[in-house]
């Protein structure tokens, strides 16, 4: 029994030491580097500085991310958008040499023609 | 231009190279037309493929005509008697069905070059025809005609 309680009274006084030694007194209220606790040691951020790393910064990283995603659609304007028109001339690809000639003096004639038709 | 900007040069390429492999690869006479016709009523626009196919002259017979209207969102395959046999009318329907699908979906050039696969590859191989005489053609502004095609306004 005894020997219980001398095991307790010892760890009792080993953690007040050390509780003692990390700083409970006034004298000890700079850690090991000098600095006062929850002090910074640097100077305050101008207002320029503030703005620069809490507004500008975030704004560029945002704008460049937009222009990535962006830029290639810009890039691809040719596409085709339904119902948006075609104001571009026809163009016939393995057409007649002349095609504006060749469709004025074209008649259909008597031909049976076959094919099929769509529209979207 | 404030409405649809045409092909570019390297869209253009990619139709041209589709028209040229079926020519060269299955001997079969496709020709591309892509652009809105001339028309008072779309319920002309069968007829008015169809004129532009007898434009093809001696080749009308045995030639197969895609005609792409974008801003009408109209599109005509239209084929000549002679190659009815390779390109059945079933066959210019799927592949009137897998253009509008593209589209519709913004795929223009790719829903062309596809369709001009998809018939050539129904019609099988025969030997090459020579490759086309003229490659692109642009056609004029035609006010005086009514089966005419339009051009820039």
């Amino acid at each position: 029994m005894s020997n219980r309680r001398l095991r307790a009274c010892l760890t009792a006084a080993a953690t007040a030491a050390v509780l003692t030694a990390c700083g409970g007194d006034d004298a000890a209220r700079t850690n090991h580097l000098g600095f006062e606790d929850g002090v910074a040691p640097a100077e305050s951020l101008t207002l320029f500085e503030g703005l620069a790393i809490y507004l500008l910064a975030p704004a560029a990283i945002l704008l460049l991310i937009a222009a990535l995603v962006w830029l290639p659609g810009m890039v691809r304007s040719s596409r085709y958008r339904p119902g948006r028109g075609w104001g571009a001339a026809p163009l016939w690809f393995g057409g007649p040499p002349d095609p504006a000639a060749a469709v004025e003096s074209a008649s259909t004639g008597d031909l049976v023609r076959g094919g099929a038709s769509g529209d979207w | 231009m404030a409405t649809g900007d045409g092909l570019d040069p390297r869209q253009q390429e990619r139709i041209e190279s589709a028209v040229e492999r079926a020519r060269s690869e299955n001997g079969l006479d496709v020709s591309v037309l892509v652009g809105d016709l001339e028309l008072d009523d779309l319920s002309q626009f069968r007829p008015a493929a169809e004129k532009l196919h007898a434009a093809l002259g001696d080749r009308s017979p045995a030639a197969v005509l895609v005609v792409v209207a974008p801003g009408q969102r109209r599109v005509e395959v239209v084929t000549g008697p002679l190659v009815r046999r390779r390109v059945p009318d079933r066959v210019s329907a799927l592949a009137v069905l897998s253009m509008t699908s593209a589209f519709r979906g913004g795929d223009l050039v790719g829903g062309i070059v596809d369709a001009v696969r998809q018939i050539a590859d129904s019609a099988g191989r025969r030997t090459a025809l020579s490759p086309a005489d003229e490659k692109r053609g642009e056609l004029a502004t035609r006010a005086d005609s009514d089966h005419g095609t339009r051009g820039v306004h």
